[in-house]
């Protein structure tokens, strides 16, 4: 279902397709880093400022560590950083998010929650996220923890508001009025019919989300040097590119190779994102298919290709009774 | 002696409270629905019918709607007296609703199969609840084999009911017996090739198809009430035909009681025993409905009957009511018809708005009909 649909969509196929080859290499690399070549951050003195070679794919930087093992050991950290930060924005903003936008009623408990929830939101948001997240860093201290925590500290405000307009869309749809009518209790209600409606936009958002995460994540580890590399234990993009910074004229190939998997992984995020949205909509699924359909029919050359929409309400006739 | 109500409405007011002022969407309506019996409400657009039907289970938005005062009773329970979190043992199996939009009153996100299997959970978890009491309706049967079956007891307000086990087992989408349950409602609604039906999502039916999905998914909590909110008029005319086709064999079929609003006089002579007819948030005129059709009592029903076109009469141009229909942030004083009444007098101007009360006279023998008319006896059709 999932690669039927993306298939009409080859740039979401493709972000599909990096997506799960980096998270099984991650998965790979962290329970099992004997299985790169080299160890991360082992240097090898006879081998010190090579270009890309055989031997080295992406080069090695003057004290001979090879990038490429560098780059891939970071890997499973940035991803997993990357999912976790947002993830848990997700739940943690999405939840507040949904309870501000349902339990809003005027001069009731409600309200007051909604207030304090949306207030608290404002403050976040009045500052710019990545001057926030440096701030909380600086106040933090360096280490992973610190700034992971500051990340997410910028970060869960913007759920509760996406979660928030998207439940109160929701919430004034007439089903959800029907359901009540039928006797669904408000918790019911909440937990089954606005969540599964809201659930599409926040996942979407999610996914894009990821690599945005990324994004900021290695900027303040470049910008902060919190993760100094190569002294802290972790290895991580942003920190890298931060220490290959003054190569960039003389060994362009160290910071060059970070900076690609920085791209390749948040644009990847960003292709899955966007067909994400296909799938998950019920509406648009149906769409999807049929133009699959009509797309590898009209490849032979027997039917004209036909407008997708026009289809799929055609294909809505109540049969009759 | 008559049987106790069903549903007892003694002088509901609503307010919608609105920046540009307070709309007394219904003032003083009060009525009641006798088990089995199908109660029309006829109106022009605005004139607060809805309003009525939303009201009862308490589905108003609040606000900007403000219920200002009176009582609904249902089967011995003050609704207007529950607190919210026991509202919903009374909605579903005890009053059921069926809305005016088919399209945007199912889930979009559900499958069919999960739309009405929910509603007959509920019903299921209620029927296990605690503190059972015995439906005074009349009992009736999905089977097609048309054999009764015992009347479908009414949970008390408790929540969810029944031990964490049995909701579990309830709630399994491989419960068979729910999966035939489903069958049964959409095969009752006269869905052909359920099967099919039960996979899909609202979006790939038809108006008429989601309005049976409805239907079915209402009649699946066997409520003793349902409200039925203009049930046919967001469907093309065939279509319409068809719903009020299939209304009229299920009333027989499950006969329970229920409220049919609607502005289409032709449909609620139809469906309906009785009548209650409203203008401007108020119910002017009530009794059985051949009585309300051939003699009206009250000068508004008069006109809006004239009003509607009749094809055994094929003379002249229809008549018309003069004047509009007034704001509802602004009633005239006295009765809010009188600006627009051929029998307005001084008395109608000046004094609050009648109410109703029994007809005298002709038709209105035995109490049921009655009228807000202060000439009521002086109507003549």
């Amino acid at each position: 279902m999932v690669i039927r649909t993306l298939r009409t969509n080859p740039l979401s196929l493709a972000g599909f397709v990096i997506v799960v080859i980096l998270v099984i290499a991650a998965v790979v690399i962290w329970f099992d880093p004997g299985i790169l070549p080299y160890a991360p951050l082992s240097a090898d003195y006879s081998a010190g400022g090579q270009g890309p070679s055989w031997a080295h794919p992406c080069g090695t930087d003057t004290l001979g560590r090879d990038i490429c093992v560098n780059v891939a050991a970071a890997l499973p950290t940035d991803l997993a950083i990357g999912v976790m930060i947002a993830g848990a924005s997700l739940l943690f903003g999405g939840t507040l998010g949904v309870v501000a936008g349902y339990y809003n009623r005027p001069r009731s408990l409600g309200e007051v929650s909604s207030t304090v929830i949306l207030r608290v939101t404002d403050l976040f948001l009045a500052f710019p996220a990545l001057l926030l997240a440096l701030a909380f860093v600086v106040a933090l201290g360096h280490g992973l923890y610190q700034v992971v925590l500051a990340v997410f500290l910028t970060w869960w405000p913007y759920y509760v508001r996406l979660a928030r307009g998207e439940v109160l869309t929701v919430k004034n749809q007439l089903y959800i009025s029907a359901a009540r009518a039928a006797g669904v209790p408000e918790r019911r209600i909440v937990v089954r019919h606005v969540l599964r409606n809201i659930l599409e936009p926040l996942l979407v958002y999610f996914t894009l989300d990821v690599g945005t995460v990324i994004v900021t994540f290695s900027t303040v580890a470049f910008v902060t040097g919190a993760l100094p590399y190569p002294f802290a234990s972790t290895i991580e993009w942003g920190a890298m590119i931060s220490f290959y910074e003054p190569l960039v004229t003389t060994q362009p190939w160290t910071i060059l190779f970070p900076s690609l998997a920085i791209l390749v992984t948040v644009l990847a995020f960003s292709l899955l994102g966007d067909g994400l949205r296909d799938i998950l909509d019920p509406r648009s699924r149906r769409v999807i298919v049929q133009a699959a359909v009509v797309s590898r029919v009209g490849m032979g050359g027997l039917t004209p290709l036909s407008n997708p929409d026009e289809d799929a309400e055609m294909s809505v006739e109540e049969s009759p009774s | 002696m008559t049987p106790e109500p069903v549903l007892s409405i003694a002088n509901l007011s609503v307010d919608y409270v609105a920046a540009a002022g307070t709309f007394h969407a219904l003032i003083e309506v009060s009525l009641d629905i006798p088990p089995g019996r199908v109660v029309g409400i006829v109106g022009e657009t605005g004139c607060g019918k809805s309003t009525l039907g939303h009201a009862i289970p308490r589905i108003l938005p609040i606000p900007p709607a403000r219920i200002v005062s009176g009582k609904v009773v249902f089967r011995g329970i003050d609704i207007t007296a529950l607190p919210a979190w026991k509202l919903p043992t009374v909605r579903g199996t005890g009053i059921g609703m069926i809305f005016q939009e088919p399209l945007n009153s199912l889930n979009p996100a559900f499958r069919i199969y999960d739309q009405v299997a929910e509603a007959i959970r509920i019903r299921r978890l209620r029927e296990k609840g605690q503190g059972l009491r015995k439906a005074e309706g009349a009992p009736y049967d999905y089977s097609t084999t048309g054999k009764s079956i015992p009347a479908s007891p009414l949970s008390r307000p408790f929540l969810p009911g029944g031990t964490a086990a049995e909701r579990l087992q309830t709630r399994s989408v491989e419960d068979p017996s729910l999966r035939k349950a489903v069958l049964e409602a959409l095969s009752l609604v006269r869905i052909n090739d359920p099967e099919t039906i039960l996979r899909l999502y609202p979006h790939e039916l038809s108006g008429g198809m989601r309005q049976r999905v409805m239907i079915a998914q209402a009649l699946s909590e066997r409520p003793s009430l349902l409200i039925a909110d203009e049930p046919t008029s967001a469907l093309d005319v065939t279509i319409q035909a068809q719903v009020l086709t299939l209304m009229k064999e299920l009333i027989d079929e499950i006969q329970t009681s229920i409220l049919f609003i609607s502005h289409d006089l032709g449909v609620i002579a139809e469906i309906a025993d009785d009548i209650g007819v409203m203008y401007a948030g108020r119910l002017v005129e009530f009794g059985p409905v051949g009585e309300v059709f051939e003699q009206p009592r009250h000068p508004y029903t008069r006109s809006l009957l004239r009003a509607a076109p009749d094809r055994s009469k094929q003379e002249g141009p229809l008549e018309s009511i003069p004047g509009s229909v007034p704001s509802l942030a602004k009633l005239p004083s006295g009765c809010a018809f009188h600006p627009r009444c051929a029998l307005a007098t001084k008395e109608c101007a000046v004094s609050p708005g009648p109410v109703l009360r029994p007809v005298t006279g002709a038709g209105g023998a035995s109490g049921a009909h009655r009228s807000a008319c202060w000439h009521a006896e002086e109507v003549v059709s």
